[in-house]
């Protein structure tokens, strides 16, 4: 999880530069042609969609996918039920133009997550009704942005994002938690529905950081091996004689040979035998 | 009348001595060719297990020549040894050219299987032949290939009589353009109860495949008694053959496209001719890309493989081997690996192992990959081409002698049937002309069978030669495939524990821990005495959740369990065999404190899997069509009745 935390703060480091106009890596947003396709919902959300969306860092494509794909990660499992808990276990009102960094600072914040967890879950609630809310701009623009940048699909990529959601996912779950959320008889079942939920993920985030460290052994090893034993091959390879066959082909021929000259010779003195008795 | 018995005389000397020659045919098309047609592959290996395992004899140990020869010479397949064929040393350079010759046509089978199957899913494994503990010809693998859980193995090997006087007769062959294959195509008796596992075997080697499954399922249950689930890789089935040992029956029928189900299919012994094409290209520079093989034989063979594949349950077939595999990497999940669990802290666990397991087949898949490389691309594989370059040759020779022979004996026979008319037809009156034509004609009769004796003694001169001469080729391919065998095997072992040590580290470091684990208590199939073992969850001592079970009875029947228990007997759903010394039969679905209940299906030798309605144990008959037994196996779940 450290490598993961570290990632989100450097999330938070590239934005501030941006937000310091600091140049970093710099390209154009790309345009995606395909039409956006947009719910109800969607569609009068779509200027509080399109204003947090501004609020993301713009001129960097990793820092913007990755604020898009955690929010994503963020939101995943989140029903309405357990919307319906955040709701009503959130204390603090979030501003709608709130910029998404500041809402993601406040739920790291260690300090504020211990003396007020219902702020924290309010935050939380933020950024997991935007991702919903908007999820056709959040698509969108992520698939806009795989297009420009095939890299950002990469597993590992991934798998650090995914880490830092299952960070942020689990402070909200200790908040929800500390509240009594857990034990509440309305809401109890979607927050420990949610909290297996984060079971999951973090199992499935654990064994894919597993199965990156086989693969990469494996990728090693095998290419070691691969290399070890193409040069033994060689090696005793070289040490074959190949003249044996030939000669001792050959010899048996010669062999063969006397074999056929003393047939014939036979066959001469029978012919021989024959012809002098009459 | 004098002078008819001595043409009578010379005719019969015609006739004896040199004889009709033979000519050393064999078949254009191998059965398993026109009995194979090629089919996609559906079948998926379970995870960290392999598809087909390809075993085949490699090499005979120094201190078990004697002992191997001795066995190769007194067990001939198709005929018995003269006592003048077993004291001819060249009948040993046959036994030794067995070796040499499966170690590089098992290739022609690893390439064609590699081709139809997915990366990673077909390994060899040579073996060794050698002795045991107590001095007896034994085999065993190499490599570390049968370690890994597999659906499929495939026993190959090459058969030549080892009478060098039979060479060109009927006797089975594999020397210049003929090859005589023997297989045994097997899998865990677990996927196939009623045939023991046997799916298609050589005609010679089906009563020895049978045997060695019934020793291999008596094995399996002594080491579940003392709490093992792995038993060692069997002995190669060849090497049961010329060890005599003993035999078993089973339901058999002859191989075809379609036979009947549970069954082993019987593979006829037959010399097949190899592609004469491919094998005139032997000496090209690419000759390493020609396969004499694989159009006459080991394509078809490939495909029925395939076929096979399609129709086992693979997950019954890989899922003992795989349970001893994963109990190497956690002791206390392996039994419970057999049936598996919903418990999701078991579930993340059995998936980091089968990781492992995973790593692990791919790992000896590339030693696999570089042995074909050594042997078939290098200076191994140029050297054994150009000894069937030269086996051909001598073949052809001999063909050609064996054709003017056959041509001296007919001018033989013709002359002393004209003389002998020449004879007959002059009575006691003989003229001159007609002595002088008659005593010609038993001159020619005479020169003619001497050349066809010569002929014949020349045709086996020119065999006697080539295999006396040979032995120094021999022994140099010998040891080179065996160096190069040993020397990969070294290498991968090396390497590979070094490797597991780092996967072992991870997994410890990263799997979760579980709250159930496997261990060993009392069991009963049918709820008496606890005498027989479970491993798997337990309570109280005695069986209780997810494993297997084995219990044994002095008559000689065995039960083997997979499945649910309850109070130390079967309850839930599992799967149990019954071995009786009359065979194997299996009875999937419910079980219900002991007893089968509800829709199972029932597999037995020589009928087809029928669903039948238990209640209590007792059948009551046949299942509505379209019902389903409950299963653990989700690749069987799609059997009807």
């Amino acid at each position: 999880m450290k490598a993961g935390f570290l990632s989100f703060c450097a999330i938070a480091i590239a934005s501030v530069a941006v937000a310091q106009g600091v140049e970093t890596a710099i390209a154009p947003t790309p345009i995606t042609d395909a039409p956006l396709v947009l719910s109800e919902a969607e569609a009068a959300q779509q200027e509080a969609c399109l204003t947090t969306i501004a609020g993301f860092p713009s001129e960097n494509t990793t820092a913007r996918y990755q604020f898009f794909k955690l929010t994503e990660m963020m939101a995943m499992d989140a029903d309405p039920d357990f919307r319906a808990a955040l709701a009503h276990f959130g204390d603090g009102n979030v501003p709608p133009e709130t910029p998404l960094l500041e809402v993601l600072d406040g739920i790291a914040n260690p300090v504020m997550r211990q003396a007020m967890p219902s702020l924290t879950v309010a935050q939380s609630a933020y950024l997991i009704d935007f991702a919903v809310d908007c999820r056709s701009y959040v698509n969108g623009q992520m698939n806009s942005l795989v297009a420009f940048d095939e890299s950002l699909s990469h597993a590992e990529f991934n798998e650090i994002i995914s880490e830092d959601a299952l960070f942020l996912r689990q402070i909200l779950s200790d908040a929800l938690y500390r509240l009594g959320a857990a034990s509440d008889e309305v809401y109890g079942p979607a927050v420990t529905a949610n909290s297996a939920s984060l079971v999951h993920m973090r199992d499935t985030i654990e064994y894919a950081s597993f199965d990156t460290s086989v693969g990469e052994l494996e990728a090693l090893y095998m290419d070691d091996l691969d290399g070890r034993l193409a040069k033994a091959n060689d090696m005793i390879n070289g040490e074959m004689d190949r003249e044996i066959t030939g000669a001792t082909v050959a010899m048996a021929d010669e062999m063969s040979e006397a074999i056929r000259e003393e047939n014939r010779r036979q066959m001469l003195r029978t012919l021989y035998g024959i012809l002098n008795s009459y | 009348m004098k002078r008819a018995s001595i043409v009578a005389a010379v005719a019969m000397a015609a006739l004896t001595l040199a004889g009709c020659a033979a000519t050393a045919t064999g078949t254009k098309v191998s059965a398993m060719t026109t009995s194979s047609v090629p089919v996609p592959l559906e079948a998926k290996a379970p995870d960290g297990s392999t598809l087909v395992v390809v075993r085949y004899p490699a090499m005979v140990e120094t201190d078990a020549r004697d002992i191997y020869y001795d066995a190769y010479l007194n067990h001939a397949i198709d005929g018995k040894l003269s006592k003048r064929a077993s004291d001819n040393p060249d009948a040993m350079n046959i036994a030794d050219s067995t070796i040499i010759k499966s170690n590089y046509f098992a290739l022609s089978l690893y390439k064609e299987l590699a081709q139809r199957l997915p990366d990673h899913s077909v390994l060899l494994s040579p073996h060794a032949v050698s002795l045991d503990n107590d001095g007896a010809l034994t085999s065993k693998p190499m490599t570390g290939a049968e370690s890994v859980a597999t659906v499929l193995t495939v026993d190959f090997s090459t058969y030549s009589f080892p009478d060098p006087d039979r060479m060109m007769k009927g006797e089975p062959l594999t020397f210049g353009d003929l090859i005589t294959p023997l297989i045994v195509v097997h899998t865990d008796h677990r996927a196939a109860a009623p045939t023991r596992g046997v799916l298609l075997s050589s005609n010679d080697l089906m009563g020895h495949a049978a045997g060695s499954a019934e020793r291999d399922i008596k094995g399996f249950l002594a080491a579940m008694q003392s709490g093992q689930l792995e038993v060692e890789p069997a002995k190669l089935h060849f090497i049961s053959y010329i060890t005599g040992e003993q035999t078993g029956q089973l339901k058999t029928s002859p191989l075809s496209l379609a036979g009947p189900e549970n069954v082993a299919q019987s593979y006829p012994l037959e010399k097949v001719v190899l592609d004469r094409a491919a094998l005139s290209q032997l000496n090209a520079e690419d000759a390493g890309n020609v396969d004499p093989l694989a159009n006459v034989f080991s394509s078809g063979l490939a495909d029925r493989i395939v076929d096979l594949l399609n129709d086992v349950d693979t997950n019954k077939a890989a899922m003992m081997s795989r349970a001893a595999a994963v109990s190497n990497f956690d002791p206390n999940l392996g039994a419970l690996s057999l049936v598996g669990m919903e418990d999701p802290d078991y579930q993340s666990r059995i998936r980091y192992a089968e990781r492992l397991l995973d790593a692990e087949r791919k790992y000896l898949s590339v030693q696999s990959l570089r042995m074909y490389d050594g042997i078939h691309n290098g200076e191994v594989g140029v050297q054994m081409r150009d000894l069937l370059s030269a086996e051909r040759d001598v073949l052809d020779q001999r063909r050609k002698l064996a054709q003017q022979q056959n041509m001296a004996t007919a001018a033989a026979i013709a002359s002393v049937v004209a003389a002998g008319v020449a004879v007959s037809e002059s009575g006691n009156n003989v003229s001159m002309s007609e002595y002088i034509l008659a005593d010609a004609l038993r001159s020619a009769a005479i020169l003619a069978t001497s050349k066809a004796i010569m002929l014949n003694r020349e045709s086996k001169a020119v065999g006697a030669n080539y295999l006396a001469s040979i032995v120094p080729a021999l022994e140099e391919q010998t040891s080179v495939q065996v160096n190069l065998i040993e020397s990969n095997e070294t290498i991968t072992a090396i390497r590979f524990e070094d490797l597991r040590e780092k996967l072992q580290t991870l997994y410890a470091e990263k799997q979760r821990a579980v709250d159930t684990i496997a261990t060993s208590c009392g069991y009963s199939h049918d709820g008496a005495d606890l005498i027989g073992k479970w491993q798997g969850v337990c309570a109280d001592g005695r069986a209780a959740g997810p494993g297997v079970g084995v219990v044994q009875y002095d008559d000689g029947r065995a039960f083997e369990y997979f499945g649910e228990a309850k109070n130390g007997q079967p309850h839930g759903t599992g799967y149990l065999i019954e071995h009786t010394s009359s065979g194997s039969t299996a009875i999937e679905g419910n079980f219900a404190s002991g007893k089968p209940d509800g829709i199972v299906m029932l597999s037995a030798a020589g009928v087809p899997d029928q669903l039948r309605i238990y209640k209590n144990g007792v059948d009551t008959g046949a299942a509505p069509s379209g019902a389903i037994a409950p299963t653990l196996f989700s690749a069987s779940s799609d059997e009807t009745g």
